[in-house]
């Protein structure tokens, strides 16, 4: 288990800063995809209610479209902040994990620690997985 | 500052220049570089990009001085035309980041 652990061990870490890095809407990949969605969204709001001859159903539909907009950025804010979080918790149930197999010092409070660390990691899994 | 960061507040900026202008010539005008802006970071996104290359150092530089632009704009409107040829110049040179992104 310590052998195997040892080198999967960096690869969790690894995909942990690559999903981190989706989930940052400055992180160049899946978030910044979808805040520019939203962003493309509010230009054309903005340029549909500044035009005069942008009728009264289409000055609704932006209307709508605004609070889509503000809706699924704060949708968008909030789920990024839970997954970050939960992903760092995860890199460090994952380094707890290898210092306690790599030590081999494993006593009961090591052990209650080690328990309390893979919950966390499943809360995080689950966190993740369910966005 | 990593480029993505650059990127994200390049777009909110011009974003907010189109709330704050009156002129409805210059909300078409930035809503298209608006396009433009996330359409090369569409492009960059998920390429690898040489960070030490004359075109990453070029577009960097060229964001600054547009976010400046914009800021200044932001409190002087009437700078906003003078600001769309700033960073329509910066556009083009995140266009040869791209290009050169692409190549690696």
């Amino acid at each position: 288990m310590r052998v195997i652990y040892a080198s999967g061990s960096t690869q969790v870490e690894h995909l942990c800063d690559l999903l981190i890095n989706d989930f940052r809407q400055t992180g160049m990949n899946l978030s910044q995809q979808v805040d520019a969605t939203a962003q493309r969204l509010r230009g054309d709001i903005d340029v549909a209610l500044a035009e005069k001859d942008t009728s009264f159903a289409e000055r609704s539909a932006a209307m709508q479209g605004q609070t889509l907009a503000e809706q699924a950025d704060a949708e968008l804010t909030l789920v990024n902040a839970q997954a970050i979080h939960a992903l760092k918790a995860l890199k460090t149930a994952n380094q707890d994990l290898v210092k306690a197999l790599t030590e081999q010092q494993y006593n009961a409070a090591d052990i209650e620690n080690l328990g309390a660390q893979i919950n966390m990691l499943a809360t995080a899994i689950k966190t993740v997985s369910a966005r | 500052m990593a480029i993505g960061d650059d990127l994200h507040n390049l777009a909110s900026s011009l974003l907010k220049l189109m709330h704050a202008t009156d002129s409805i010539q210059e909300k078409i005008a930035l809503r298209r570089q608006l396009t433009a802006v996330l359409e090369e970071t569409e492009r960059i996104i998920g390429v690898n990009i040489d960070t030490a290359s004359a075109e990453y150092a070029a577009a960097t530089r060229g964001m600054a001085g547009a976010s400046a632009a914009i800021n200044a704009a932001l409190e002087d409107l009437s700078k906003v035309a003078a600001t769309i040829e700033t960073v329509a110049k910066t556009i083009d040179l995140l266009s040869k980041l791209a290009a050169q992104a692409g190549l690696i």
